[in-house]
């Protein structure tokens, strides 16, 4: 691994165990309200993304050849 | 607890929660694999919420398609119900999205092997999520995502389970379900 990669790998695991001690440490109420703005603006973000893709007939194209590549192939992980 | 102020839950609790409240009326199921990382507090992005339901019979498998499609789901594969249990039936997964949309989306499969049975057998309501649905409990989680899934994604996962479950976790369950994993799934 090159040094960057280590130290993209370090912070990554700090954050995580970071944010896992919070979780841990601090009632429901606090960390859900936080956790739920990240989330919603996840999706709101991917939703965005995908809006805009469909505004126009190529990206309509791209939209299907990714669900066709993602949805309809028969595959069961676990 | 349970949460009760709307504004508590995200977008993607409200959507599984409008998704189960139909879905265990026709049997038992079971939440699995990232989302339950999510409803513990992992902040990561998922665009799928993985659901085992105890296999369902054609006619009432129908009945249930047709009541999601009421609720404004809609199947990415077939807006057929009789095709869409033909992949059920087969162990295959199948998805629902809301109306024109794909994401998030529900991958729903049926209940295939003995660790799935046992899943459900075993499912909990997680307290420490605040929502009022089945999960697969986290010592399967860890499981299946160190010893099966793998990936980084999955590790990262797991990592989140051990420090907020530190201390409370049943290891000896933990190994006994990888032991398992090892005989049936690889």
């Amino acid at each position: 691994m090159n040094k960057d990669k280590e130290i993209r790998a370090f912070e990554r695991n700090w954050m995580i165990e970071k944010w896992a001690k919070h979780v841990k440490e601090k009632p429901l109420e606090v960390w859900k309200k936080e956790h739920t703005l990240f989330i919603n603006d996840q999706l709101e973000t991917a939703q965005r993304f995908y809006q805009e893709l469909a505004k126009t007939e190529e990206g309509r194209i791209k939209i299907e050849l990714i669900k066709k590549e993602r949805f309809m192939t028969k595959t069961r992980e676990i | 607890m349970v949460l009760e102020m709307e504004h508590d839950k995200s977008k993607l609790d409200c959507f599984v929660e409008d998704f189960v409240k139909i879905l265990e009326k026709y049997g038992d199921y079971i939440i699995v694999s990232g989302y339950v990382a999510i409803a513990l507090g992992r902040s990561r992005g998922t665009e799928d919420i993985d659901i085992i339901v105890q296999p369902i019979e054609k006619i009432k498998y129908s009945e249930l398609h047709n009541e999601l499609i009421q609720a404004g789901f809609e199947c990415l594969q077939s807006h057929d119900p009789n095709e869409v249990h033909s992949y059920l039936k087969d162990y295959l997964s199948v998805r629902y999205g809301r109306k024109g949309t794909f994401i998030p989306n529900i991958e729903l499969k049926f209940a295939k092997d003995e660790l799935d049975y046992y899943q459900l057998k075993t499912k909990k309501k997680l307290k420490e999520t605040g929502l009022d649905f089945y999960f697969s409990s986290v010592e399967m989680n860890i499981a299946f995502k160190e010893e099966y899934l793998k990936s980084g994604k999955d590790m990262e996962d797991a990592k989140h389970f051990r420090i907020v479950f530190a201390g409370k976790l049943n290891e000896d369950e933990i190994e006994q379900i990888k032991k398992e994993i090892r005989r049936v799934k690889l």
